[in-house]
């Protein structure tokens, strides 16, 4: 059941990578679509494992499906390491912006959703927001 | 709509290969390092790099549906980006900084390693 929590996600996860990637990917000089899966998954994990993980575990069902299936699979770094290595083919400076860029805007956006969750937690419609999810999750 | 359902199949078997692992290793590392995300982004660089390098040979294997589910689907979902940072990040709030910067920096450097040994050497 875990795992079928996981791959579900992982579908959906996969699926709107591909839908973006067709989008941005040849739209300029760097992978754009890649870019944006990456640092945006790094915004969404850590604004929605700081939400939940203060109440659920790691591994039940919710927290796997969108965490570990959804945003994981959604973002990807086999891509970003042959990306990484055939930008470097047409020009080196461009393939260090590409990796420096998304490792920068990646961390910045995951304190960003960090940040953006403590800030959540602690008004009184964060602590309403998450107990109704832990009561959903516990009835589900 | 072959491929969409090339690519949702790959992300299934991808993220639950990459959960797989993560639990068959959480068993015995009980380490800081978070190894099973270092283990699943290393062996995804390097098989995408050989799907990547080969394509005659392997379209000689499989057709285009085929190859998207396993690049796209399967390698894209098995390796993941998002937690890789944050897992860095939160080594970082917890102050171990020089395991986090570590983490990042040995990911990025090897990945791009072992991608450039699938492109070129094999």
């Amino acid at each position: 059941m875990r795992f079928f929590s996981v791959g579900v996600g992982g579908i959906l996860g996969a699926l709107a990578r591909y839908a973006i990637s067709l989008l941005l990917n040849d739209k300029g000089m760097l992978p754009w679509g890649t870019f944006a899966v990456n640092v945006g998954g790094c915004f969404f994990i850590a604004l929605f494992l700081t939400l939940v993980l203060h109440k659920l575990s790691g591994q039940s069902y919710f927290v796997l499906a969108v965490a570990t299936g959804f945003i994981g699979s959604f973002t990807t770094f086999s891509t970003l390491s042959v990306e990484g290595i055939v930008l470097f083919q047409t020009s080196a400076p461009l393939a260090l912006l590409y990796l420096g860029l998304t490792l920068l805007v990646g961390f910045i956006f995951t304190w960003f959703g960090y940040a953006t969750g403590q800030y959540i937690l602690t008004t009184g419609w964060g602590q309403r927001w998450t107990g109704l999810s832990v009561k959903g999750e516990r009835n589900g | 709509m072959v491929d969409l359902v090339a690519v949702g199949a790959g992300g299934f078997l991808g993220a639950t290969g990459r959960y797989l692992i993560g639990r068959l290793l959480g068993k015995f590392w009980k380490r800081d390092f978070p190894l099973s995300t270092f283990v699943v982004n290393m062996l995804g660089s390097f098989a995408l790099g050989l799907l990547m390098s080969h394509p005659h040979f392997i379209s000689t294997l499989m057709d285009g549906s085929a190859r998207i589910a396993l690049s796209v689907g399967f390698m894209g979902s098995f390796t993941t980006f998002s937690t890789l940072i944050y897992e860095s990040f939160m080594l970082a709030e917890r102050g171990n900084l020089s395991l986090s910067a570590a983490n990042i920096i040995l990911s990025i450097i090897t990945g791009l390693l072992l991608a450039w040994l699938a492109i070129y050497c094999f």
